[in-house]
């Protein structure tokens, strides 16, 4: 009995350096998630119009958040202020965009970290291209989905939308 | 992780279920146990030497220590308390996390291998622990990145206790005069778990991850037995 207990840990020995060979690897972690806002775009006229060419960035940043890019449908990224500004041109014509709102920490997973949750509260907004807008899910998650709907008027028949 | 637990778990079964095997061939044979005597004289102290390297198999950085105490107190019957303190910290570009403290777990384990006589003191055994811990945990430092800048925070250290029981496999050999090697294999149950919202209480010394109601382990000892004997054991001798 002796002898069998013996080699059945030398084996088990051997298992043990075998698993901590294969299993030692570079440790990777994920990027924690981000809860952005998800908007929409339609023409207010309802007419069909050519998709509008879209730019989005921060009020005070110096970096582009979107850049022409041909889209109905982008995402705007909220500080962790109680307020966030950002300037969307639509086909070059800027509007300007204020969503007041609450924000809320949340824990992901001590490999992936904390990240943002928030709730829109209230949204101000020009009228150069944005003609109004609604809330359609005020809840702001790491779970995008459709949060508001802009009503944007016509493009101008003399507009350059390079 | 979970893939090499699971293999682990596997290869382990198969190497051992072979002598349990012909273990209980013989058991069905002579069902009841006649080694009714107690083989190992004194208490036997053990170290665990696979606590300070368990960041080689687990992500992040947890080491530690654990010791053990055992006695036959009836044959085959031995009461077991072990004892140890780990950390577990995390440092990567998101979160900055560490926590650590001690740990205690009492429990017996049963021998399931016949002897004929004393020399023989192999034993495979099954057995039962319950652990309490007492841990502190901290987020000294995070990191969320967004478009506006990052944000950056901390969370205080905050104090918490768990408990859990153990149901625990394994196999001790004396590989010469009082001194021992053994391996055990655990499945550990969360019990009782103080947790907080934000952040959550993350890692229990001597358990492991305090967001798993059950964890796996496996541990790898070396023993020596403090040699002395009882006052029943002088009796049987007499006898």
């Amino acid at each position: 009995m002796e002898k069998q207990g013996n080699y059945s840990m030398r084996q088990f020995f051997s298992l043990i350096m075998l698993i901590l060979a294969i299993t030692a690897c570079e440790e990777t972690f994920n990027n924690p998630p981000r809860s952005e806002v998800v908007a929409q775009v339609e023409f207010s006229s309802g007419a069909e119009n050519p998709t509008p060419f879209i730019s989005v960035y921060g009020v005070g940043q110096d970096s582009i958040w979107i850049s022409q890019v041909q889209t109905l449908e982008f995402n705007l990224p909220l500080s962790s202020l109680a307020s966030t500004s950002l300037v969307v041109l639509f086909d070059s014509i800027a509007d300007t965009l204020t969503i007041v709102h609450d924000n809320t920490i949340n824990y992901e997973s001590v490999e992936s970290g904390f990240y943002y949750e928030y709730w829109i509260k209230n949204i101000s907004h020009t009228f150069n291209r944005i003609d109004s807008l609604i809330v359609l899910d005020s809840a702001v998650t790491q779970t995008w989905n459709e949060n508001i709907k802009l009503y944007i008027t016509d493009l101008p028949a003399d507009t350059d939308t390079e | 992780m979970k893939i090499s637990s699971y293999t682990l778990l596997i290869c382990l079964l198969t190497l051992t279920l072979s002598s349990y095997g012909q273990e209980e061939e013989e058991q069905k044979i002579k069902p009841k146990r006649t080694d009714n005597f107690i083989r190992m004289d004194g208490i036997r102290l053990g170290v665990d030497i696979t606590r300070p390297f368990q960041s080689t198999w687990i992500k992040g950085d947890r080491k530690g220590m654990e010791f053990s105490a055992e006695m036959e107190l009836r044959p085959n019957i031995y009461p077991v308390a072990e004892a140890g303190w780990e950390k577990f910290s995390l440092d990567q570009d998101f979160v900055n996390y560490n926590s650590s403290g001690p740990y205690i777990r009492f429990g017996i384990n049963y021998n399931l291998l016949s002897a004929a006589t004393k020399e023989e003191k192999d034993i495979l055994y099954l057995g039962f622990r319950y652990g309490i811990s007492f841990a502190k945990q901290e987020v000294s430092s995070y990191k969320i990145d967004n478009y506006w800048g990052p944000i950056t925070g901390s969370f205080p250290s905050q104090n918490y206790q768990s408990q859990w029981f153990e149901l625990v496999f394994g196999l001790t050999g004396e590989i010469f005069k009082n001194f021992y090697l053994g391996w055990s294999l655990r499945g550990k149950f969360n019990v009782i778990q103080k947790d907080f919202d934000l952040p959550p209480a993350f890692f229990n010394p001597g358990y492991g991850k305090a967001e798993n109601s059950m964890n796996f382990d496996f541990s790898y000892s070396m023993f020596y037995t403090l040699p002395f004997e009882f006052g029943r054991n002088k009796k049987e001798k007499k006898q």
